[in-house]
């Protein structure tokens, strides 16, 4: 495939990666397995995106002091523990099992995309776990113009949940963001804001597990590793500024509508056993 | 710097714009390193070269490919392999630095542990064949 080709598609990855928060391989792996590629080839040049994905989203959201670094340490620990299984579980898996599993993570995206309606906010105390941690911070709301402050729940929970979020990156690339922020939000009660800006950190960790185990397989073909790492973060640049423009409610539906049919024909390759 | 100096300093230090440093310029350098790589190869004698990033630790990636440049007059491919490798190790510094902060400014020994722990894990599976 020519170079601009990939490098357009990996810009597409990095814009809707960055508008949706699914992180760019939902849209990455499904397209360049349709295109031909291995699965596994696939799956490592997807932990790469990840890797410039977060790194681009999360010097924009540290400047404006969002993410919560005592929760993202925290839950990395795990997280990277995971996604160091999930890469080994790729690479001595065979081909059919990952389409299946692409296509259920990517049916679980659009599940979560579809669900993110409003905002949660808990007014409970934290538990004594988290409240060791010194999970808690405040953060400037751009939006309403005013200082919110939250405190963490349930720390412990969210780190057994990462451990499995970490193996579904680490062997799928993909998901991961989703999961992530759906960790951060639903079990242990982060702000929308403060979770969207710290899924970048522990992503981003998870990605450079799985991407350095991949080239250590052989897996990296530096033909993607270009156009991908040049793609990923201008797609990435271009959709943060977007993002504001955007009516949401259609960016989710149309996103829904391709994640279905990226997750159909991961399902069919599944069935047929190849691409 | 005098210890009550040293004490102001550490106390105004901001970690997360340091981070955002950290990582800004990491990517900006990776993307400088595969782009001129790209350019070289365009303008070379090898548009298009297309190689399997293959190493048993990053550092024999660059080495090797190192030795290869040393031998052939072939840089595009160290280029673009250095560029994959300084994109992972800026995750790998901003976690180090975040753990120094939280010694020497936060006082957090339970957050220097659980970052020290992060630490150890990136190291054995950046530098060995365990990753």
């Amino acid at each position: 495939m020519p170079f601009h080709t990939l490098f357009f598609l990996s810009a597409i990855a990095g814009l809707v990666g960055a508008v949706s928060g699914m992180g760019g391989g939902v849209i990455l792996v499904p397209t360049l397995v349709f295109f031909g590629f291995d699965i596994k080839h696939t799956i490592a040049i997807s932990n790469l995106s990840i890797a410039a994905l977060s790194v681009t989203t999360t010097w924009g959201y540290l400047r404006r002091h969002m993410p919560s670094l005592t929760m993202s340490t925290f839950l990395e620990v795990f997280a990277v523990l995971g996604a160091w299984l999930g890469a080994w579980v790729t690479i001595y898996s065979g081909r059919r099992p990952l389409f299946f599993l692409c296509g259920g993570i990517l049916l679980i995206s659009g599940m979560l995309l579809s669900s993110k309606q409003k905002e949660y906010k808990s007014a409970r105390p934290p538990d004594g776990f988290s409240q060791w941690l010194g999970i808690q911070g405040s953060y400037y709301d751009y939006t309403d113009h005013r200082t919110e402050t939250y405190f963490g729940h349930n720390a412990m929970l969210a780190g057994f949940l990462m451990f499995g979020v970490g193996l579904v990156s680490g062997a799928l690339g993909i998901g991961a963001s989703a999961l992530t922020c759906l960790i951060l939000e639903g079990v242990t009660g982060l702000p929308t804001k403060v979770s969207l800006s710290t899924s970048p950190l522990i992503v981003g960790i998870m990605a450079l597990i799985g991407t350095d185990i991949y080239i250590e397989s052989g897996l990296m073909n530096s033909g993607l590793v270009a156009p991908v790492l040049l793609g990923v973060p201008c797609g990435a640049l271009l959709g943060i500024r977007l993002f504001v423009h955007l009516d949401r409610r259609v960016v989710r539906g149309i996103f829904l509508a391709v994640l279905v049919i990226f997750a159909m024909e991961m399902f069919v390759f599944g069935i047929r056993g190849t691409r | 710097m005098n210890t009550v100096g040293k004490v102001q300093w550490l106390a105004r230090f901001d970690l997360e714009p340091l981070l955002s440093a950290i990582l800004r310029n990491g990517l900006l350098l990776s993307i400088g390193l595969v782009s001129v790589s790209l350019c070289m190869q365009a303008l070379g004698n090898a548009p298009g070269d297309q190689h399997l990033l293959q190493a048993k630790s990053l550092p024999l990636l660059i080495l090797a490919d190192l030795h290869r440049a040393g031998t052939s007059g072939f840089w595009p491919r160290f280029l673009l392999d250095l560029g994959v490798v300084v994109l992972l190790l800026t995750q790998y510094v901003r976690v180090a630095m975040s753990m120094v902060y939280f010694a020497y400014v936060e006082h957090s020994k339970k957050h220097v542990l659980f970052s020290s722990m992060v630490l150890v894990i990136l190291t054995v599976v950046l530098l060995t064949e365990f990753g």
